[in-house]
């Protein structure tokens, strides 16, 4: 069965980069708008419960071509846990450090000016 | 592969009597030491005003690469939060609350890097102003205590310092710091601060930093990140602190002395005491120290906090087995609050709950450390 | 609760150490000299004529006391008898080495230096150039007569570029089965860029890299200043050695640019799994310093790093920690070595008793010979 929760209003979001979290049904569920979009992810961090989404947003860094260069990519679309630092991708909610880690994520759907994450 | 499940194993964390903090931190400011110091340290209070970075000018500490977890941890302008902002003994009680924490025995977050202060004057000034500020600061709360600290640039002032404070309710151990200690732990340069610490019950807790050591033996040159250092600087610290305590005899010179191990986890003790004991039975005129393999001191009077664990979430049943080889009855739980890689109570009693028994695991959680550091 | 975790059916076992179809030793070791090294340096070579001033004292050679069997005089069996039968002045050659290894009832095994293992400190690069193909050569003379022995070649990691010459001279020697990069006073350490002519040669001439330590370091990483005996050296040296070169290896991203093989040897297999916990906590904690990997640093462990099992800890006495790190590791990683003539605990039968219960009988046959003769294209 499809849940779908209202989140928030689209008018609550201060630009990309914002997010609200909310509580809906005992659990807390963070919507962050990137890019225009919207994406919406449980407040829960796998590693040791801790509060991901009240985390910084951040770009991430990889290596260049020969394996050696650091390169850093400004998007900041990896929400890290305030807790221990673990990261996520907000639109997939896998971690980039190891695919097989992920923490939910909800379908973030919008209408009439409200936001729901579905699942 | 058989689980073994024991009849009275735990099922939950409120079920514990009493979860204690092993290894809790507080930070002392620079201003909060300074403003405690006795008369006598004028040189140092003079070179504090005077130096522009005084931090780093005595501090020979330097980390190949910022310590970005830490940095993440910072309340930040986007209104993202973070675990704590100043690490004053209010946010260690907060934090320690909020992760279901009842207890906590108090160690230095600024002061951990005392061994690399290079002068003496300035280590002892330190080490008084920090303990007089840890002191009021435990007044405070009633789930706390604390370690004083010792400079080990001067182990005669340091067994004063023992007998100054050793009668405080709040003061539960000695806190002789491990990275960078030269020489290491064993040698008889220490004998007054073992000394006084046994005259007065208190047992020796031994914490590690995570970067940055120049001294010898072990020295950060060449790892080119926080990371590739922090790695190796606990657990080394220790390894090399433990060892040069046991084959120098320590033990035997002071029986009733106990060493808490702190902030390197625990999965490197059975290769240690494995190896330690092999020294005994293959060099043994190399050992005249000890009358006993050092296996048995261990078991007697050394205490290991397990934070961090590690990750072991991919084979949780590692984690126990580990337990098993070091000995519940020689771990205490610790958390680590609030630095950031603390872990919460849960991290260690999900692992190890099915596989021992209640007793055990309320020893480890906590009542060893009650026991210890003779706790109210 | 361990010695009931760890037990396999009865069915599964392996009788005893009889049972066993081969047992190949993946760390056996020649003794080479200072006089036989030197016999297999041209007359022109400064070097050489350096080399021989010193009166062909190891110790002016080589920074130091690095070589394990100079403290050999002083290691007991345990029971105060002394173990040390052999003078590091003394060659022991490969034919030697097999005779002791089918005494011990070993079938085939992997050779490595004695001295050597201390290349890594020699100070003056060029010495350690030559001293490194000396000792390849001298090495592939003695395996000719030895049909059950072959080696690994030794390279001098202070100038990587000849290192990779080197290794290319000698891979398509029969008895040249994987190099040897002397892992104690390695520095930089070895995930440094410097060492990428090293890797790349390995890698393509399909040979794996072997790492022993020995005591006695005085590079930075780790030293031994402080240490008030020898045991005290002993106890911690290897490990740290072992897990700092890990560290730079795994962090600096050596397995993600290259496929090779990593024979890790000399500190035994006890600090592996917590090391591997400490590894991915940091890796997971502090991802943003650790780019250069692309899965957790056990994901590499377990794919190319392989662990001998030498030295064993003494006594054995129903200490079920060997036969459980070796579970936490997995056996098909796990290499038995016996650090012969060396070493004289570290029999097939030591490793074979601590494992009888915990392994079944196809790990256990991994574990004394097929992961070697895999790892090493036997
Ligand atoms: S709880 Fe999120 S990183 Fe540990």
């Amino acid at each position: 069965m499809t849940e779908r929760y209202a989140i928030a209003d689209v008018d609550e979001f201060d630009g990309d980069g914002s997010r609200v979290i909310s509580e809906v049904e005992g659990q807390e569920i963070a919507v962050f708008r990137h890019e225009g979009e919207y994406y919406a992810l449980a407040n829960f961090c796998i590693h040791q419960a801790g509060p991901l989404c009240e985390g910084a947003l951040s770009g991430s860094i990889s290596t260049d071509e020969d394996g050696w260069d650091w390169v850093y990519d400004d998007e900041e679309r990896y929400i890290v846990c305030p807790w221990h630092g673990w990261m996520f991708d907000i639109e997939t909610g896998r971690s980039p450090k190891d695919e097989r880690y992920a923490v939910p994520t909800y379908d973030a759907v919008v209408e009439n000016g409200t936001v729901y994450a579905v699942r | 592969m058989t689980q073994n499940l024991k009849q009275q194993s735990l099922t939950s964390v409120d079920e514990l009597e009493t979860i204690v903090d092993a290894d809790a931190h507080a930070q002392a400011s620079w201003d909060d030491i300074i403003s405690h110091l006795d008369d006598g340290h004028e040189r140092f209070e003079r070179f504090f005003e005077r130096s522009p970075a005084p931090g780093s000018e005595m501090n020979l500490y330097h980390s190949p690469t910022p310590t970005y977890l830490y940095e993440d941890m910072k309340e930040r302008d986007d209104g993202s939060t973070g675990l704590y902002e100043d690490a004053g003994l209010e946010d260690t009680a907060a934090v320690t609350a909020r992760i279901g924490v009842d207890k906590g025995v108090v160690n230095p977050t600024l002061i951990l890097n005392l061994n690399f202060v290079r002068e003496r004057d300035y280590a002892v000034a330190i080490m008084q102003g920090y303990n007089d500020w840890l002191v009021s600061e435990l007044d405070e709360y009633d789930n706390m205590v604390g370690n004083l600290i010792v400079a080990a640039q001067d182990p005669h002032r340091s067994a004063e310092e023992i007998d100054r404070l050793a009668d405080e309710d709040d003061i539960a151990g000695v806190q002789l710091l491990g990275t960078a200690l030269v020489p290491p732990a064993g040698h008889p340069s220490y004998d007054p601060i073992y000394e006084a610490a046994e005259a007065n019950g208190l047992p020796i807790s031994m914490h590690t930093s995570g970067a940055g050591m120049k001294p010898f033996p072990e020295q950060s040159f060449w790892a080119e990140t926080y990371a590739e250092d922090h790695v190796t600087q606990h657990p080394f610290a220790h390894i090399a602190n433990a060892t040069s305590v046991l084959l120098n005899g320590v033990p035997e010179r002071y029986p009733d002395l106990r060493f808490v191990f702190q902030e390197a986890g625990i999965g490197y003790v059975p290769y240690l005491i494995g190896r330690l004991d092999t020294a005994y039975h293959e060099f043994p005129s190399e050992v005249p120290a000890l009358s006993a393999p050092p296996s048995e001191y261990v078991s007697d009077t050394f205490y290991w906090c397990t934070q961090p664990l590690g990750h072991t979430a991919e084979t949780p049943r590692h984690l126990a087995w580990l337990v098993e080889l070091v000995g519940p009855e020689n771990l205490l739980f610790a958390a680590d609050a609030p630095h950031p890689d603390f872990d919460t109570p849960e991290e260690l009693f999900d692992r190890v709950r099915a596989y021992f028994s209640a007793d055990e695991v309320a020893a480890m959680m906590g009542e060893n450390a009650v026991e210890v550091y003779d706790i109210e | 609760m361990l010695d009931n975790a760890l037990q396999v059916p009865e069915a599964d076992r392996l009788g005893s150490v009889e049972d066993l179809d081969r047992i190949v030793d993946a760390d056996a070791q020649v003794q080479e000299t200072p006089e036989a090294l030197l016999e297999h340096m041209d007359d022109s070579s400064g070097a050489r004529r350096v080399i021989s001033l010193t009166e062909l004292r190891h110790d002016m050679i080589y920074a130091g006391p690095s070589s394990y069997p100079l403290y050999e005089y002083k290691r007991t069996d345990g029971d105060d008898g002394p173990v040390a039968e052999d003078d590091v002045s003394e060659t022991i050659g490969a034919a030697e080495v097999a005779e002791r290894a089918t005494e011990a009832g070993i079938d085939d095994g992997v050779v490595n230096p004695t001295l050597n293992l201390g290349l890594s400190e020699v100070n003056n690069d060029r010495f350690a150039v030559a001293l490194a193909s000396a000792y390849n050569d001298w090495l592939l003379s003695q395996l000719d007569d030895c049909p059950n022995l072959v080696g690994n070649a030794v390279v001098a990691p202070q100038h990587p570029e000849r290192a990779a010459e080197e290794i290319d001279r000698v891979a398509d020697e029969d008895d040249i089965v994987g190099i040897q990069l002397p892992a104690s006073g390695l520095m930089p350490p070895p995930g440094h860029r410097q060492y990428e002519p090293l890797y790349d040669a390995a890698e393509s001439n399909d040979l794996p890299i072997a790492m022993k330590s020995t005591v006695g370091n005085k590079s930075f990483g780790q030293q031994y200043w402080w240490a008030q005996s020898f045991p005290e050296d002993f106890v911690y040296q290897h490990g740290f050695v072992q897990m700092r070169n890990l560290t730079s290896i795994l962090f600096e991203g050596i397995p993600e640019q290259y496929d090779i093989d990593f024979v890790i040897q000399g500190a035994g297999i006890g600090f592996v799994p917590f090391f591997t916990h400490r590894l991915d906590d940091h890796y997971l904690e502090l991802g943003y310093e650790i780019p250069a990997l692309s899965q957790l640093p056990s994901a590499y462990l377990s794919e190319s790093f392989y662990w001998t099992t030498n030295p064993m800890n003494q006594p054995a006495g129903g200490d079920p920690q060997f036969a459980a790190m070796v579970n936490m590791i997995g056996p098909e990683n796990v290499l038995f070595g016996s650090d012969l003539p060396h070493g004289v605990t570290d029999l097939p039968e030591t490793v074979v008793d601590r494992l009888a219960d915990t392994v079944t009988a196809g790990e256990l046959a991994a574990v004394m010979a097929e992961n070697t003769e895999r790892v090493y294209g036997l």
